[in-house]
């Protein structure tokens, strides 16, 4: 195959391709859960969950917030990359993937904004 | 007591072993396996064992990731852009001598760090809020420094955009391993399939000492721990943005020179890790988030240690790389690349889908074509760190 078929197709298929994994990213919303509907099957998953912040923990590394609803209480961590930005009290709403720790589940945020 | 951490400094090289020759299989993958069986591991060992054989594991990969890369076309996002001039010293017979390369520049990378450790510790205490500001504008010019320079600027710009685009993308979907899809088929299949179409055959490989001046060797390894210096304590950059910092400020670098480099700043930026979280408290890749989880505060005590046990590590692993990489060299001569190639690619599918899943394998598809274009148009490739460096520019800015 000449050199310049081979750069049309690929250019084609890269902005054809590109497009559909940002429809994709797009439409992947995720789903919100009540803090006590989180279980065993939902590790590893990526939830959204809405709540107040009930304390904050700084560790080196790491920021460790207890997050209440109605319905009760999870522990979100979050990596550092800069300062928390957030206080006791406020509403936030978290993504992020489910994990377990020792014996509990936490949620490891990927996103957090007020909500 | 030293016993202990002898055996810990040993399972964490073979770990970073297993971890640095087989394509696809990350250290954070090691280090998470390593958090959620911390329960069980904290019975027969000690949490300071635990995180020797990590750190032990994390330097040894940035030493060993080059094999695969050299021999197999298989990047890491860390060694990506080596691959280019690593396969073509593969083609002329001198796979050893880029591994050799690749090696000089972690192991000195490595002493030249640990040395400049106390005046890295004083200048980021003072500087580090200052730059960071300045960050997003330093990975801009870069980019714009790349892009002018190339022969064809408007492909150049293209393939930035076009990869950074693709870059958003893939980070916003849910993958457990986003990069490996994305690298993998941005480097490493576009590579082997060009290999393949061209036709090449690959040489009998030559064992032979390194051809590269020393003036060579100084520039790269003090350009690699400039730019590793600026990337491993910020947010959001890494190896990869280091690279491109420092292709912009080294000038030019002959090819070998080019890969002492990249060797040099894979390491670099793993030691500076270390140091980062001892001093401004940050966790700057998986394994040291592991480590910070499991073991608490860190004191200068520990960051001796940990410095001195990469010593031990990097010294151990230049003999393995330097000795497995004699071994590949034999081997690949023997046998008929094409089949290999054709082989690794069919690896690549696999693992893919088997850690990602098909949307995963639909990425990887993707970013085979778009590394292509840069190969067709012969661009330089680093215009495709785009898909790191672009989502970098817009989370720092917005």
């Amino acid at each position: 195959m000449k050199e310049s078929t081979l750069l049309k197709i690929s250019l084609c298929f890269s902005l054809i391709g590109v497009f559909i994994i940002l429809i994709i990213a797009e439409t992947l919303e995720v789903k919100q859960y009540e803090i006590s509907s989180i279980t065993e099957k939902e590790v590893d998953k990526k939830v959204k969950i809405v709540g107040t912040i009930s304390s904050i923990v700084e560790t080196p590394g790491l920021f460790i917030l207890d997050i209440i609803d109605e319905t009760g209480k999870i522990k979100v961590v979050i990596f550092k990359e800069d300062d928390l930005g957030f206080n006791k009290y406020d509403d936030i709403e978290v993504t992020g993937k489910v994990i377990r720790y020792k014996n509990y589940l936490e949620i490891e945020a990927e996103t957090i904004s007020l909500s | 007591m030293i016993l202990e951490v002898f055996i810990a400094i040993l399972i964490g090289i073979i770990l970073g072993i297993i971890t640095g020759l087989t394509p696809g299989v990350h250290i954070n993958l090691v280090a998470v396996l390593a958090l959620t069986s911390f329960p069980i591991l904290s019975e027969y060992f000690s949490v300071l064992s635990v995180i020797i054989a990590l750190i032990s594991m994390a330097v040894a990969h940035t030493f060993l990731d080059f094999i695969p890369s050299v021999y197999l076309g298989v990047p890491d996002p860390d060694t990506s852009l080596s691959i280019f001039p690593s396969h073509r010293l593969l083609f002329e017979g001198d796979g050893h001598e880029a591994v050799q390369l690749a090696t000089l520049g972690s192991l000195f990378g490595l002493v030249i760090t640990i040395f400049m450790t106390p005046l890295l510790i004083i200048s980021v205490r003072n500087f580090y809020p200052v730059i960071k500001q300045y960050i997003p504008f330093i990975l801009i010019l870069s980019s714009s420094f790349l892009i002018l320079r190339d022969r064809d600027r408007k492909w150049s710009l293209i393939e930035f955009l076009l990869s950074g685009v693709l870059g958003l993308g893939v980070l916003s979907l849910d993958l457990s391993q986003p990069l490996f899809p994305l690298f993998s088929g941005m480097f490493g299949i576009s590579t082997l399939l060009m290999s393949l179409k061209n036709n090449t055959n690959l040489p009998t490989q030559n064992i032979k000492d390194l051809s590269i001046n020393n003036k060579e060797t100084f520039k790269a390894l003090g350009c690699g721990f400039i730019a590793s210096s600026l990337a491993g304590f910020l947010p959001g950059l890494g190896s990869a943005q280091a690279a491109i910092i420092a292709s912009n400020i080294t000038g030019k670098l002959s090819s070998r020179g080019f890969i002492v480099l990249i060797g040099s700043i894979n390491t670099i930026v793993m030691i500076i890790s270390f140091i980062a979280l001892y001093v401004i408290d940050r966790a700057r890749n998986g394994v040291i988030v592991v480590v910070s989880k499991i073991g608490g505060v860190l004191d200068m005590n520990h960051l001796i240690l940990f410095l001195g046990v990469s010593f031990v590590v990097a010294g151990l692993s230049t003999f393995l790389t330097l000795e497995l990489s004699k071994l590949f060299s034999r081997v690949v001569s023997k046998i008929d690349y094409k089949k290999v190639s054709i082989l690794i690619i069919i690896l690549i599918i696999s693992l893919v889908t088997f850690i990602t899943g098909l949307l995963g394998l639909f990425v990887l598809i993707v970013s085979t074509f778009v590394g292509l274009i840069p190969m067709l148009k012969n661009t330089g490739r680093s215009h495709l760190m785009g898909s790191l460096i672009i989502p970098v520019i817009l989370y720092l800015l917005l």
